[in-house]
């Protein structure tokens, strides 16, 4: 009898022992990230890619001892290489936080996990409904929001003022038709003082599309439409690109738009050669903010938001562009997709969303997360801009987004050179788009 | 039959035995990746291999008859070559005859000199390029107009070198071409001290002078040498990557698109894995034709 007790106690001991074992068994998680918090304001100690990033998975892993976390940064070009490449070879991430244009690609091809599957639906609920529509492909959240990026125009209103011009931006209610900015445009150009292209742009590379998207939004035309088909036969779509191109071939934008990047566009700004530049709240608080901090902008700077021209009874709405993560299926075990979404929900949090947003100065994805720069004029403004005139599609969600998004440069270049008319370059674009499409 | 083939392999096995170390890489490394990218040109393949698909020569018959932008790049691309490799060969051996008869000492100093972009990094050369054709800063611009140029080629103004599409290509076929005279060179140098000197000397005691020397003797004596630069330097302008990567990006409109940049824009950045293949087979069989004409014209003249 007295064995049997001491066999029944070792039994139990044994089961003691072994059960929070088997519940630490250890997991290894691989997180790649872009670069959009490498160096974030208000915490100056982190100041390489993913250094930011490794602090969070070490907070993660004191939390957890069984879980490591492989953390790998990657710069804008390698997000679009890199990722694709290491899909392709059976060894894509565990999670990665990137843009949706690049995600959604993922989502159609299927490699992604359906996060309404892995996600509590608490979770999901606090999520702005919007985003959540966004992220749904095939009936699946492809990939968890976490903020987004908002596009206007900045306007050097210091320069405005300087030529007795100030009250041409439209500082009330943030809005001028194509009429009134053509007219602002001409007469800072002509008041010589050095603002020699007033709006600065560059079409040599994709990266410049939505500066240029934004006077097509503004004229009531689409590249994308809600059935994700192109919007390039569009009249209005025409309109605007005949604008853009008067604006560039009567010197109003800089000559040099072809083959410029975007640091030109910034030194066109930063040095009074340009009086407007498209951005959003980065760019006024991280790029602008940085410049004059740094010395970099030579000129006076007061720089305002104001929203894109529009046509006549147009009223376009704002473009956004939503960051967020994505869980590709590696076929793990239903134990190590517990903690993938456990960090998952961990880089996800209100906490981090709120510190993200801060540092980056964008949006969050969650409610919760309330409005972090409440305090910043220009944010609550542009958060109210957003809410007042709703959002433009671009298409980021949609098959063949990011083919047809490099198959543009081409075509602008071509009109601003003269060997397209404006017409010509959007049958072109049509045709191509037509092609992408059906393969 | 399969024991005769063994008995011949058996036979030959020191030698299978030694050249192996090279063979068994260049098969995993070279032949394999080659196998696979022509196998994947015959399917739909994207970033999900569970889904890839068969379709047969679809991805070719969507290269030659529908793709908008492939034919550009292949037009690009022989402008590159008919361009930079003539006029590569022509200055190599022009300065390798110039350069022979110098001391040991100068003629190292332009071995370097030339020599130097190849062992430069690229990017590095492509960036100082783009400061020197910049439109508003730029050095070329700068020399241009100190020496009236621009008044003369563009009415004052400064030319966007890289901007429009009738200088864009010429500007970057000259930077391919900086980078392209090195190894030539070395090669001529070499060809040139290859040539024994008594020809030289019995053409001088019957009369040739310099110039029919160069003709009658360099140039035939040194057909292998050239033969082996040609071929070797068409197939790697074929390839020219780098300088569009990082200077125009195939624009402006187009202008500067080659097939390799097509490659990878479609096959890797748009994740187009099977339809980037059957661009490569496309580009390997054009570098392929061209390279047996060359070995066929050129070998009918050295025998």
């Amino acid at each position: 009898m007295k064995r049997l007790q001491l066999l029944l106690a070792l039994m139990a001991m044994l089961v003691v022992l072994l059960a929070p074992a088997q519940a630490q068994e250890p997991v290894t998680i691989t997180y790649w990230t872009d670069p959009a918090l490498a160096q974030p304001i208000s915490l100056p100690q982190f100041t390489e890619l993913a250094a930011f990033e490794n602090w969070q998975a070490e907070q993660f892993m004191a939390m957890h001892p069984h879980v490591t976390v492989e953390v790998r940064g990657l710069d804008w070009p390698d997000l679009a290489t890199v990722v694709p490449t290491a899909l392709a070879a059976g060894e894509p991430p565990d999670i990665l936080k990137d843009y949706l244009g690049r995600t959604s690609g993922y989502g159609v091809e299927g490699v992604t996990v359906d996060l309404f599957s892995l996600v509590s639906q608490e979770e999901i609920d606090d999520l702005l409904p919007g985003l959540v529509e966004l992220y749904t492909i095939d009936g699946a959240l492809h990939a968890m929001p976490t903020y987004f990026w908002n596009h206007a125009m900045i306007v050097n209103k210091a320069l405005f003022d300087q030529a007795g011009l100030g009250d041409m931006v439209p500082v009330d209610d943030r809005a001028w038709s194509m009429d009134e900015f053509y007219q602002a445009a001409t007469a800072i150009k002509a008041a010589g003082i050095g603002v020699d292209f007033p709006y600065t742009l560059q079409v040599a590379s994709e990266q410049g599309d939505y500066d240029f998207h934004a006077f097509i939004w503004g004229a009531g035309g689409e590249i994308w439409n809600a059935d994700c088909t192109t919007g390039f036969d569009n009249p209005k779509t025409l309109a605007g690109l005949e604008f853009v191109n008067q604006l560039y071939q009567e010197g109003l934008i800089n000559s040099d738009a072809t083959t410029a990047a975007y640091a030109d566009q910034v030194n066109n700004l930063f040095t009074g050669k340009s009086a407007i530049m498209g951005g959003g709240m980065g760019v006024l608080n991280n790029r602008i903010g940085n410049g004059m901090r740094d010395g970099e902008v030579t000129v006076d700077m007061d720089p305002v938001v104001v929203t894109y021209p529009h046509g006549e009874g147009e009223a376009p709405g704002l473009g956004v562009g939503p960051t967020g993560f994505a869980v590709f299926d590696k076929g793990r075990s239903a134990y190590e997709m517990e903690w993938i979404a456990e960090f998952l929900l961990f880089l996800n949090s209100t906490e981090a969303q709120i510190t993200y947003t801060q540092n980056n100065s964008q949006f969050p994805a969650r409610a919760s997360a309330g409005v972090p720069l409440a305090d910043d004029a220009n944010y609550a403004l542009t958060l109210s801009l957003i809410q007042e005139r709703g959002t433009e599609n671009l298409g980021l969600a949609c098959p063949g987004f990011y083919e047809v998004r490099i198959s543009q440069p081409p075509h602008w270049q071509a009109m601003f050179l003269g060997q397209e008319t404006p017409q010509q370059a959007l049958e072109a674009l049509n045709a191509e788009a037509e092609f992408i499409l059906d393969m | 039959m399969l024991q005769r083939f063994a008995a011949s392999v058996w036979k030959g096995r020191w030698a299978y035995f030694f050249i192996a170390p090279a063979m068994i890489p260049f098969a995993i490394f070279t032949v394999y990746p080659l196998a696979q990218g022509l196998l994947l040109s015959f399917y739909k393949a994207g970033v999900n291999r569970d889904k890839w698909t068969y379709i047969g020569i679809k991805n070719y018959t969507n290269l030659l008859t529908r793709d908008p932008v492939f034919p550009t790049a292949i037009k690009n691309t022989f402008l590159f070559v008919l361009g930079v490799v003539p006029a590569a060969m022509v200055i190599c051996l022009f300065v390798a005859v110039l350069i022979y008869p110098l001391s040991q000492r100068k003629q190292t100093f332009f071995r370097a000199a030339f020599y130097m972009p190849v062992v430069s990094a690229g990017v590095v050369l492509a960036m100082v390029w783009v400061y020197i054709y910049s439109q508003e800063y730029g050095l070329l611009n700068y020399l241009f107009e100190s020496l009236g140029l621009l008044d003369l080629l563009n009415d004052g103004e400064k030319i966007g070198w890289l901007a429009q599409t009738n200088t864009a290509l010429l500007s970057l076929a000259i930077v391919v071409l900086s980078w392209s005279l090195g190894q030539p060179l070395i090669l001529f140098l070499a060809g040139l001290g290859a040539i024994p000197e008594p020809l030289y000397d019995a053409a001088k005691i019957d009369g040739a002078n310099s110039w029919q020397s160069f003709w009658k003797i360099t140039l035939p004596l040194l057909r292998p040498t050239m033969l082996f630069v040609l071929v070797v330097l068409t197939i790697a302008v074929f390839q020219v990557f780098v300088v569009v990567q990082l200077m125009t990006l195939g624009g402006p409109a187009n202008a500067t698109q080659t097939i390799v940049y097509r490659i990878w824009v479609t096959g890797i950045v748009g994740s187009k894995f099977g339809y980037g293949s059957a661009m490569a087979v496309v580009l390997l069989s054009i570098v392929s034709v061209v390279a047996i004409v060359q070995f066929k014209l050129l070998d009918r003249q050295l025998t």
